[in-house]
């Protein structure tokens, strides 16, 4: 099997590939962001690198631009999502990566488990008892925010805390909330 | 050929020369051809005027190969040599359409492996190949209509069209001698003349119900941009299968289950397709059956129609259902849902739509021309004809997930559906054996857990892994995806190297040397030559890439480059432009691409001021968020 390495030396993709997300939209290295000002941004660089204003150019630059358009959807799709961004301005921030941990919050794992409970009764109704459904997703949808507002406060005051350990027992928070929000709205 | 002439930068460049281009909707009941004249798109109609080409193609000793009205014409007396709803069959195992094949009537080659062939009185023929005639006859209509060759068409697929289906819809383009600029998803193409038609923003629903495919776009339309937010669909539903199952309906009500056979099944499919047309006006039609000793007559009422097909359009919400969860958005957040393909008409899917998406759906659009001439209108830009600074951009996402096969069969997802494309995503794995010094990679498409409930797309090994204790290798997989929605999978040891790259071939597609074969062949018919249309693509190419690099250097030589850098490029130029005239065409080839290799920096250095500009500029135009 022909090894082709086909790639341009980091010196000329100039320093766009070295640049972190928040660099690349040009964002402040910080959790909160403004959503639409994200989608504004997000179609102006692509306007400007998308493989189709480059459809007449010479092999490199179409290269090039699938390339660089990718880097813009995936910085894009990870300063979207509150989780993929915490989690990666973590990164940026801890230079040691924790393993993974395990939770020992006994609050929130008294509260994970009795929320579950509660989605597994819906479930076994017939049919699905709809405005248990929605109560229990309001529910969720209540606490994914306030989980989302302590992330905002503990990045904010991160120089001088660096309590990276917090903020990523935060994440952890928010992703249970959010996957059992995903679950429950696939019974809908 | 005009040799180019290499001006120094600063000085004007040649005017630009309009190129020809067209937008092709290659149907499974019909394909048509669009192209913008003076800013309007416009279906080019064959000699008499009709602008829909059926999508059939008939393999005969007495007439050859005849396409589209002809074809369709002896469909019912020529069943086995005609060959219709070949979409149906694009980039498909034979196990894949046996359940359809059963109704179809044609003869498949029972071979072991690759994609189904038909038997036809000339010989056996691809589904590839097939669809490659219908595009031969779009080539030339569009060919005469505007007096000269196209630059490059775009072709549309249906957005849930996965790898191996958009693989061969290329190949077929490229048996045609068509230079494809971009596989474009139907739904997408359909929002673009749509949008740009009415000039209207805000979040679209596309249901796009066809002959044979279904899909569902959710997009947001933005001041020329189309962001596709998220699709959904199945690619083996629609009106054909309405025609179906009005023709199992007549085969019951008649008596006729035990006189099947291929004639009568394709007359009885006619049967139920104009009865289908007819109900969309009427309350019911009458139906006469007459073949050899048979003859029934009976009345379909569109009640008894809508009770037969409701399953069928039933099963159209369920993409929808899933597309709006994956956009997540809600409905009243939709400002318009706009209805696409033929099998729109039928009053019972406009009816079911409108009231899953709580709204009247907008039917005002030709739903059979829509997709056809958003394809020309994205085929306009990318050659370069539409200059205005408010261009379009589609921003098309995948419509399937894709993965990696792992131990146990399960699959290991490397790039979710839905996700913006292009896109390029790695992921490390490891040996599960000591010692071990080759792994065997399998990409495969689709959203199930199981290996063998998914697509297979391609498995390729990498060898050369230094052996090492099981655990202890880092295999890095790249995914990359291109704006066609095609793949390409690489793999990589990162503590050795070793290095392995494929281009994702679908296990039912052509060979690369199967497509030369057959290009070679062609040309033996035409009593053309090999070489010289080998020579003439390269003088063209070499063509194009001077004409850019020198609209690149007039526009930012000063600025990007150091005159060394600059005086390397000329030389380059000069090399190729100086020898392009002479018929070696490797000699040519290689300095196209020494010519490419020094200018990388340059191109480079250009997108990533580009990107400067694009961010400066972003804070006047956030003011109007």
């Amino acid at each position: 099997m022909g090894v082709v390495k086909v790639s341009v030396s980091n010196k000329d993709m100039t320093d766009f590939l070295q640049k972190n997300y928040f660099e690349l939209f040009d964002f402040p290295l910080q959790f909160d962001l403004s959503c639409p000002t994200l989608r504004v941004r997000y179609r102006n660089l692509q306007a400007s690198v998308h493989p189709d204003q480059y459809a007449g150019g010479t092999a490199q630059e179409r290269r090039l631009a699938v390339q660089f358009s990718a880097l813009i959807n995936q910085a894009y799709l990870t300063l979207k999502d509150p989780l993929q961004r915490g989690r990666y301005l973590l990164s940026l921030l801890d230079d040691v990566n924790e393993p993974a941990h395990t939770v020992q919050d006994t609050a929130l794992l008294l509260e994970q488990m009795s929320l579950r409970e509660e989605f597994d009764e819906i479930k076994k109704t017939s049919p699905v008892e709809v405005s248990r459904l929605m109560i229990l997703i309001e529910k969720i949808e209540t606490r994914q925010q306030a989980v989302l507002t302590d992330l905002s406060a503990c990045f904010q005051h991160m120089n001088e805390t660096k309590n990276t350990k917090k903020a990523s027992k935060l994440l952890d928070k928010y992703q249970f909330f959010s996957k059992l929000h995903d679950e429950v709205l696939e019974l809908t | 050929m005009a040799l180019l002439q290499i001006t120094e930068p600063g000085q004007s460049t040649t005017p630009h020369q309009h190129r020809l281009s067209v937008g092709i909707d290659l149907g499974t009941t019909h394909s048509l051809v669009a192209t913008i004249r003076s800013g309007i798109a416009d279906i080019l109609p064959d000699s008499d005027g009709q602008c829909l080409l059926p999508s059939v193609v008939r393999y005969s000793k007495e007439a050859g190969i005849e396409v589209g009205d002809l074809a369709k014409a002896k469909a019912a007396v020529d069943p086995l040599n005609t060959i219709a709803s070949v979409k149906r069959l694009m980039g498909r195992g034979l196990a894949d359409v046996s359940h359809t094949a059963n109704h179809l009537p044609y003869q498949f080659v029972d071979a072991d492996v690759g994609m189904p062939r038909i038997n036809t009185e000339l010989g056996q023929v691809s589904p590839v190949e097939v669809s490659a005639e219908i595009l031969k006859v779009l080539r030339d209509r569009a060919q005469e209509a505007l007096g000269g060759e196209l630059s490059g068409v775009v072709i549309t697929v249906p957005a849930y069209f996965d790898d191996a289906q958009r693989q061969a819809t290329r190949d077929a383009a490229r048996l045609a001698g068509l230079s494809v600029l971009r596989l474009l998803n139907e739904p997408t193409a359909a929002a673009v003349a749509y949008g740009l038609e009415k000039g209207d923003e805000g979040i679209h629903v596309i249901y796009d119900l066809g002959g044979g495919t279904f899909d569902v776009s959710i997009l947001q339309l933005n001041k020329g941009v189309f962001e596709v937010l998220a699709t959904a669909g199945d690619s083996a539903l629609g009106g054909d299968d309405m025609d179906q199952v009005i023709a199992e309906w007549l085969i019951e009500q008649a008596g006729l289950a035990n006189k099947l056979e291929h004639k009568l099944l394709r007359t009885l499919i006619e049967q139920a397709r104009s009865a289908k047309e007819l109900l969309t006006l009427r309350s019911e039609v009458e139906i006469k059956i007459e073949y050899e000793q048979i003859s029934w007559r009976g009345v379909l009422t569109r009640e008894v129609f809508e009770g037969l097909v409701m399953a069928l359009v039933q099963r159209t919400l369920l993409p929808c259902r899933r597309a709006l969860k994956d956009a997540s958005i809600t409905l009243d957040e939709i400002k318009a849902v706009v209805m696409v393909g033929g099998a729109t008409r039928v009053p019972l899917v406009r009816n079911t739509v409108g009231t899953f998406f709580e709204c009247q759906p907008l039917v005002d659009l030709d739903p059979d021309k829509v997709v056809a001439l958003g394809a020309a209108r994205q085929a306009d830009q990318l050659v370069g004809n539409n200059n205005s600074a408010a261009g379009l951009l589609l921003l098309d996402v995948t419509p399937l997930s894709l993965g990696i096969a792992t131990m146990g069969g399960l699959v290991e997802k490397i790039i979710p559906r839905n996700t913006p494309i292009p896109v390029a995503k790695a992921q490390e794995f490891t040996t599960f054996k000591d010692g071990q010094t080759a792994m065997q990679l399998h990409a495969v498409q689709g959203e199930r857990e199981l290996v063998d409930d998914c697509r297979s797309l391609a498995q390729f090994v990498l060898h050369g892994i230094p052996a090492m204790v099981a655990g202890a290798a880092k295999i890095k997989v790249s995914f990359q995806v291109d704006a066609d929605g095609l793949l390409s999978v690489s793999a990589e040891e990162l503590s050795s190297g070793v290095q392995s790259r494929v281009q994702v071939k679908p296990s039912y597609g052509l060979t690369d040397d199967e497509i030369t074969a057959m290009l070679r062949d062609s040309m033996a018919h035409a009593a053309d030559d090999v070489a010289s249309r080998l020579l003439k693509e390269q003088q063209m190419d070499a063509e194009r890439l001077l004409e850019s690099v020198q609209a690149a250097l007039a526009m930012d030589g000063e600025r990007l480059l150091e005159a060394r850098e600059k005086e390397l490029i000329l030389q380059a130029m000069h090399n190729l432009s100086d020898n392009m005239t002479g018929d070696d065409h490797l000699h040519i080839k290689k300095l196209i691409a020494t010519l490419n290799e020094v200018s990388t920096t340059f191109a480079a250095r250009r997108m990533d001021s580009s990107m400067q500009a694009a961010l400066k500029g972003h804070r006047v135009d956030e003011i109007d968020l």
